[in-house]
């Protein structure tokens, strides 16, 4: 059953119904009232606008009809396009994909959120007045919609509220014509063409840019700035971003508001240590506590929340004996995490945080001391040599490991490729994005190796510590058997670490690296 | 997609009235309907104050479809669109006529249907022709309304009879009994024997009533005018009956 195309355009007042009846008398034999609705929808998205940047928006729409609510969640495009609609009952919007029924919408959330849930940032309030031209049979020639509405943002209280109203024209099937009757009739009272729920369109109204809250990536640096300038000036954007995430990490919304405080923070900390001798020795003597001190804090709260995280994978290892006993250790750690999450909102709300806080503020916002020659070097000249330098190190570290080599220096190894994924991610915006890209595809090939490699002993020993712990007979199985499977997957995962290396420095991957970042 | 056709060879048994309520009904619960008016009187049109099609229909087989798509119209109601009889509905029998396979040609357009809707309505004329014989090909239940007479009695044997010889499947036949006045021994007594010797006849019975005469002054669905009224509980009834054969 194909709907038509419906078309809104504004209106400066409600008009009268005594006045739209008189214009459309011209074309049609009555004008009837149909009744009036309430729709309260809701524009939803993560709070890192994961649906935005992929040119989409989320929809919740809820209508009180007489007897039952009816309601639904529209995929749209921020254009104002439908792509997915899936009918949602519930009085509220979902917090997360995995709230929804089995349907093609939930896949789609599940692909672009993953972990984050759902926030409403606008809310409409419309007051729907329905209207029906008839002809003289009184059969309904075209419907029409008078809409008045209240949109405001949800980021603040007491954000200004914009009053609008326009007019929905829906035409009927087989009876195209009577639309462009309706228009005609009245022309005189509509103003320009309108696309009311258009995201981008509700965006612009209430004054939201989602391109602001988010940092472009990569940082753009000027090639010729010196090097501790654009250190500073990175790690301050890079510090008010990891912030951002601190009102959402204490009221618990979801563990993305954790992961990514950690990451932002984690820059900020690798790109000082990789280029410390920017900085006077006591200076950084003076940073270096204070920004581990921030990550410290949070360490056994991700540790948790990744164990739980990886619950369905767990259980899905083990055969359905095993499982209950499991369970009974998410549900312990599940209340570890609770008490963890709880000792870290302490600490974030402590005046001893706030004071560390603001003192690292305030060191990034300094003007820069340019006290060492490296803290003058322009810092294009800088990222070549550093890059260069670091893959050659792996390159030559790699060379020494074979599939006997102890894991401890595996690990390292890892650490070493770590680095100069942050370099090469620091410095992107200084270089072809192309280049970065393929650069970064390969060395993430051989991160992702030694990723999972590092995964599986950090489970394990997880694993063993609450074998330590915790004695019931069925645990204890549960526990063996996981850490037997991991212990597998490790040793399967070792067997492709020197044939990762061996891709990683082949010939003309060196040469490649060589061109781009040595200097010539 | 399913198709169920409102079918009978006798006229005046409450097939259009029953086509009606069906199919708004059937639009009622969600399901997104076509209610095709095969019968040239067009009655079923006039019960949702559609007019006539004016337009021509195209004579030729490979045009039958887009010329069917032209004539669709929204009804007042949602989900349910109609497809209003023409004038002289004897095109749809020139549009059978040209084909080698004639009989499985209705089946062959609805089929075309398939992406918009999920249910099709035939509201028939009362008569055994080529149009029937492509009804009964094409749906997959054939709801026949039957008044407990002997004469209706006679009519629906004989339909069985048909469907046997041409060998149609009995099995999509869906009888039921309209405009009942059980005041009367003979309504009585006839629904009795039916019941026994053909035990397919469903347990809904759609009353006789003024009310679904009135469709006409009303020109809707008993529904929107005789909402609490017995024989638009029969139809809601019927039509949930109905729905758990499709």
């Amino acid at each position: 059953m194909n709907s038509l195309q419906e078309h809104s355009w504004w209106l400066k007042n409600k008009p009268g119904f005594k006045k739209l009846e008189k214009l459309l008398s011209a074309s049609f034999d009555s004008l009837t009232e149909e009744g009036n609705r309430q729709t309260h929808k809701n524009l939803l998205d993560s709070f890192d606008w994961q649906l935005w940047q992929k040119g989409e928006a989320l929809l919740f729409a809820r209508e009180a009809l007489q007897e039952e609510e009816y309601g639904y969640l529209q995929l749209l495009s921020l254009q104002g396009d439908s792509l997915q609609v899936l009918e949602h009952k519930q009085p509220s919007p979902p917090s997360f994909w995995w709230d929804l029924p089995a349907s093609e919408l939930r896949e789609h959330l599940h692909k672009r959120l993953d972990v984050c849930s759902l926030e409403a940032v606008i809310s409409v309030e419309e007051e729907r007045w329905l209207l029906a031209c008839r002809d003289s049979e009184q059969k309904i020639r075209v419907r029409l919609e008078v809409v008045h509405r209240e949109v405001f943002r949800l980021d603040a209280e007491e954000t200004p509220r914009h009053h609008q109203t326009f007019i929905i024209c829906k035409p009927l099937r087989g009876y195209e014509k009577s639309a462009d009757q309706a228009l005609a009739c009245l022309h005189r009272l509509l103003g320009e063409a309108a696309n009311p729920d258009s995201p981008e369109y509700l965006l612009s109204l209430t004054g939201l840019h989602p391109e602001q809250a988010l940092l472009p990536s990569p940082l753009p640096l000027h090639p010729e700035t010196p090097t501790e300038t654009a250190l500073r000036e990175a790690a301050h954007q890079l510090f008010a971003q990891a912030r951002r995430y601190e009102a959402g990490l204490l009221f618990d919304v979801d563990t993305e508001f954790l992961h990514q405080y950690r990451v932002n923070l984690r820059r900020i900390r690798s790109i000082f240590s990789l280029l410390k001798a920017a900085l006077p020795k006591e200076v950084w003597q003076e940073l270096k506590p204070r920004l581990s001190e921030l990550s410290k804090n949070t360490n056994t709260l991700r540790d948790l929340d990744v164990f739980l995280l990886e619950r369905s994978q767990f259980l899905a290892m083990l055969p359905e004996a095993f499982r209950p006993g499991l369970e009974k250790l998410f549900h312990k750690v599940e209340e570890e995490r609770r008490l963890a999450h709880q000792q870290l909102a302490s600490r974030f709300l402590s005046a001893e945080y706030e004071k560390n806080g603001q003192w690292l503020e305030t060191f990034f916002a300094e003007p820069p001391l340019l006290a060492t020659p490296l803290a003058v070097m322009p810092v294009k000249k800088v990222a070549g040599q550093k890059i260069w330098k670091r893959y050659r190190k792996i390159c030559k570290a790699g060379q020494k490991i074979t599939a006997e080599t102890p894991d401890d220096q595996v690990h390292e190894l890892r650490i070493e490729c770590k680095k100069l994924r942050y370099l090469l991610d620091f410095f992107a915006s200084l270089y072809p994005a192309k280049q970065h890209k393929r650069h970064v595809k390969t060395l993430k090939r051989l991160q992702t190796i030694l990723g999972n490699f590092n995964d599986y002993t950090v489970q394990q020993e997880f694993l063993l510590e609450r074998l330590e712990q915790d004695t019931t007979s069925e645990l204890d199985a549960a526990l063996h058997g996981l850490i037997t499977i991991l212990y597998q997957q490790q040793v399967e995962e070792r067997g492709k670490v020197v044939q990762a290396l061996r891709d990683f420095s082949a010939q003309h991957v060196h040469a490649d690296f060589k061109t781009s970042y040595k200097k010539q | 997609m399913k198709t169920l056709a409102i079918y009978s060879m006798k006229g005046g048994v409450g097939k259009t009235a029953t086509s009606v309520n069906l199919a708004y009904w059937a639009a009622q619960s969600g399901m997104k309907t076509l209610l095709i008016d095969l019968d040239p009187q067009g009655a079923s049109s006039f019960y949702f104050r559609i007019k006539p099609a004016k337009k021509n229909w195209g004579k030729r087989f490979f045009k039958a479809y887009e010329n069917l798509l032209k004539q669709i119209k929204a009804s007042d109601y949602e989900n349910l669109d109609i497809i209003p009889a023409h004038l002289s509905f004897r095109n749809f029998d020139v549009i059978l006529d040209g084909l080698n396979k004639r009989k499985s040609r209705l089946q062959k357009i609805l089929k075309g249907m398939k992406k918009e809707y999920d249910l099709v309505i035939l509201d028939c004329p009362p008569s055994i022709g080529h149009l029937s014989e492509s009804v009964f090909i094409a749906s997959d239940q054939l709801l026949v309304p039957v008044i407990p007479t002997t004469l209706s009695e006679r009519t629906y044997a004989q339909l069985l009879d048909f469907f046997k010889q041409e060998g149609y499947p009995k099995k999509k036949i869906l009888p039921f009994f309209s405009l009942v006045q059980n005041q009367k021994s003979m309504h009585k007594n006839t629904q009795e024997n039916l019941r026994q010797s053909h035990p397919n006849f469903l347990q809904t019975v759609i009353p006789f009533s003024a009310d679904v005469e009135n469709m006409g002054e009303h020109r809707a669905p008993v529904d929107q005018f005789a909402r609490n009224k017995p024989a638009n509980t029969a139809y809601r009834e019927l039509w949930q009956e109905v729905s758990r054969y499709l």
